[in-house]
């Protein structure tokens, strides 16, 4: 009888402990999910937008090879090889597509349109780009930052910078249409500052290089506008700009990091972190049609090393207006830049389990 | 069930396991409840005066950057009126726009953070608020706020009237549109719990500054109901809404002044967790306490209700037939010690006595039975015996044993003769009854 009891009360228990037990199975089965993100990079003068991007996914708690998987293309170069890398992320249904430059961002907007692929986009000016039709409400399923705003504004610094340079220097990809954007805004701020310009269309790196040999002995200046195939040839342009002792302008900060001597605009690392919180929303269900184009912060950088090596002077009002000046001994080591020929996509930095490595 | 004994134990023992268990878990969430909606609602105003401080501070500063700037640009001519303005420390990234307005409203110098301004941009202000009231007021102008159709960030005017020492009048206006940008940034920065958020909103109730930039550039509008209390928030969920204001501008000047709402919400959930938890909880032991009372009742009533039904049984037994009755089924009761063992050994034995008397009675009702059929027996053969027509028989019997030794001559007739006409000539004798059996 009290044998029967026990066994009751024990089966009780057991009863009791598997209930237990399942319920505690249940939360520990409650897994994070693994976000993927496909990030199509047109060209690697952008790659610091990346970094900048991993850096903030990781303060919000996206650890890669933990909860995030980056799937990173191989450059692509030319807008059409964009095609084929977006084509593979969109068949392997990742989460995120991260294009980086206004041409990726367009060749997203053309093979993504109409589907449920998440695109996350940065271009010069996503309106005029075809990318959106409103800042504040951008629809259908990309969002993203733009950049292009600070264009006429470099101009009149660099007349603040190099006050006795009138005629500059500047070399484009008609085939990008941030870069066309971008001539476009410098042609109006030239024109209102009473500034000549010197353009050269540039398709191809072999045109770039030429064009950059071949700078003409009057140009007084080098103005790089916001484009992806001249910005690849920083190195070639900074030792340039060295040997002629021609001031260069470029968009972004970690170009004057690298040699040249000015830049307004955004900074990569920055306009990265900026991309993480947006990509953070998207992961919470935020449909991103719904999430507003944001703006890059635009910062004032210049170069004292540089004016010392161009033998410029700079005045102590410009430098104490600058949001930050790279002294000598600060400046980097250029990464060598090169473009690969196929658009083959590679994995991350970190080395992925196989089964995630789809290339 | 309802009415058994089994049915009563269990659903005491659930009672005596729930009902305290219910009023405790009742008082302790109700406390929780009312506790944490006081906490959150404090929690709430606290923030919204804090970020109220802050932001504040944050315009104080950038009137203090102007008011300073303008002892510079007194006396100053026009080439280096753009050299002093630009010296303001919080241009380009705070100030959109700076303006310098000389005592007619025209521009004598203009900075912008994105346009290019050339000598061909410069405006006459003379029409508009942001001169005309600083300039006859002396104090200084906060305009209303603006959006920027190239960012969609919203910006506000802030109108400084330059004055003129030795005349006191206002020589000049420095008018500057002032970013929202940066108190994003700041209630970017201020620590929030999960499902809280800051936000401020304009007059219009357009929500000019939150701590993601997204859910400003969106252009939500939202109107507090009241200052603090629980109700709808931005999202349009259930929240602990506390509600600063905070003005900007001299009361005094007409049209002037710009009154800003801090709202510091909490979402109702969050905020009252702790309340919902404890509910949660209560409801959870109230489901595992009844599972356990019940089968806490079940096992305690079993003991119990089970000796009880098996003398039910037995009675029941008896009541029908008391040889039906087995004392082994009471076996189990009465090895028990406590008052059921003891009234089942009683039991037992009172029923083994009535089963005996029974079997007794029975055979002494066999017995009568028996008897009494002796006795009917007897009696009918009495009743034959003593019949006219048995004498007579008998007298006939004797004559013919007395003939025995005479010739015999037979009383019935001879073959083919007619038999007797009634059967009072050839009595049958009575059949005797058939004995009852009983099973």
């Amino acid at each position: 009888m009290r044998l029967s009891i026990i066994r009751r009360y024990r089966t009780l228990a057991v009863a009791l402990l598997s209930i237990v037990l399942l319920g505690a199975c249940q939360t520990a089965t409650t897994t994070t999910k693994m976000f993927t993100i496909g990030v199509v990079r047109y060209t690697p003068a952008l790659d610091l937008i990346f970094d900048g991007f991993k850096e903030g996914m990781t303060r919000l708690g996206y650890i890669e090879n933990q909860n995030v998987i980056y799937f990173v293309s191989t450059p692509a170069g030319t807008a059409d090889k964009l095609d084929p890398i977006i084509n593979e992320f969109k068949d392997k249904k990742v989460d995120l597509i991260f294009s980086l430059g206004t041409p990726a961002s367009q060749a997203a907007k053309r093979l993504t349109e109409g589907t449920n692929q998440r695109v996350l986009f940065q271009a010069f000016d996503p309106v005029l780009s075809g990318i959106v039709t409103s800042l504040s409400h951008p629809g259908g399923n990309m969002t993203g930052i733009q950049h292009g705003l600070s264009e006429a504004k470099r101009v009149e610094w660099f007349t603040k910078v190099v006050p006795n340079a009138k005629r500059f220097f500047v070399m484009y990809n008609p085939a990008d249409k941030s870069a066309s954007l971008s001539v476009d805004q410098i042609k109006s701020a030239a024109t209102a500052l009473g500034i000549q310009l010197i353009i050269r269309e540039t398709k191809t790196v072999g045109e770039v290089l030429t064009a950059v040999a071949n700078i003409p002995s009057d140009a007084d200046a080098i103005y790089m506008p916001a484009d992806g195939l001249v910005a690849g040839q920083m190195a070639t342009l900074v030792s340039t700009a060295y040997a002629r002792k021609l001031p260069l302008a470029v968009v972004v900060e970690s170009n004057v990091v690298n040699g040249a001597l000015f830049s307004y605009g955004f900074e990569y690392r920055t306009e990265g972190v900026q991309f993480s919180r947006l990509a953070d929303q998207i992961f919470k269900n935020v449909a991103p049609g719904d999430i507003p184009i944001e703006t890059a912060e635009f910062f004032l950088t210049v170069n004292l090393d540089t004016a010392q090596k161009i033998g410029l002077t700079l005045s102590d009002d410009l430098l104490r207006r600058a949001n930050r000046i790279i002294r000598p001994g600060e400046v980097q080591q250029l990464p060598t830049l090169t473009f690969s020929t196929q658009p083959a996509l590679t994995p991350a930095a970190t080395p992925l389990p196989v089964e995630r490595t789809f290339f | 069930m309802n009415s058994s004994i089994r049915g009563r134990l269990i659903r005491a023992f659930i009672s005596v396991a729930i009902v305290p268990l219910l009023l405790v878990g009742v008082v302790l969430a109700l406390l929780s409840f009312y506790v944490q909606r006081e906490q959150a609602l404090s929690r709430e105003r606290t923030v919204a005066i804090s970020v109220s401080g802050q932001v504040n501070d944050f315009f104080r500063r950038l009137e203090g950057e102007l008011r300073v700037i303008t002892k510079d640009l007194q006396g100053s001519n026009d080439t280096n009126n753009e050299a002093i303005l630009s010296r303001l420390p919080s241009f380009p990234d705070t100030f959109q726009s700076v303006v310098l307005l000389d005592d007619s409203g025209q521009e004598l110098a203009h900075l912008d953070r994105l346009k290019v301004i050339t000598l061909a941009d410069r405006r006459d202000w003379s029409k508009d608020n942001e001169f005309i009231l600083p300039k006859t007021s002396q104090k200084i102008y906060y305009g209303p706020v603006t959006i920027s159709k190239q960012t969609g960030e919203p910006s506000i005017t802030i109108s400084v009237p330059i004055i003129e020492p030795r005349t006191g009048l206002v020589s000049q206006v420095l008018t500057t549109s002032v970013r929202f940008k940066p108190v994003w940034d700041l209630i970017a920065s201020i620590p929030v719990d999960s499902g809280e958020q800051i936000y401020i909103v304009s007059e219009t109730g357009r929500v000019v500054a939150h701590g993601n930039p997204s859910v400003t550039l969106i252009e939500p509008n939202y109107t507090p109901q009241n200052e603090l209390g629980i109700y709808p928030g931005l999202n349009g969920n259930s929240a602990v809404v506390a509600v600063r204001p905070l003005s900007f501008g001299d009361p005094k000047v007409a049209n002037s002044v710009r009154v800003f709402k801090i709202v510091a919400e909490k979402d109702l959930t969050a905020a009252l967790f702790l309340a919902i938890q404890t509910v949660v909880v209560t409801i959870v032991l109230l489901i595992v306490a009844l599972a356990l009372a019940t089968m806490q009742g079940f096992f305690a009533a079993r003991p119990i209700v089970s000796p009880i039904r098996d003398l039910a049984a037995a009675a029941e037994a008896i009541r029908v037939k008391a040889e039906g009755f087995d004392p082994r089924s009471l076996e189990h009761v009465m090895s028990r010690t406590d008052e059921l063992g003891q009234l089942a050994r009683v039991f037992e034995n009172m029923g083994s006595v009535v089963k005996i008397r029974e079997q007794d009675l029975k055979q002494q009702v066999q017995q009568l039975r028996v008897e009494i059929d002796q006795a009917k027996k007897e009696k009918q053969v009495a009743e034959i015996t003593e019949t006219e027509m048995f004498r007579d028989l008998q007298d006939k019997a004797k004559r013919m044993r007395a003939r025995g030794k005479a010739p015999f001559i037979p009383d019935t007739p001879p073959v083919g003769a007619e038999p007797p006409a009634t059967a009072e000539a050839a009595p049958v004798p009575p059949t005797p009854p058939v004995e009852e059996k009983t099973t």
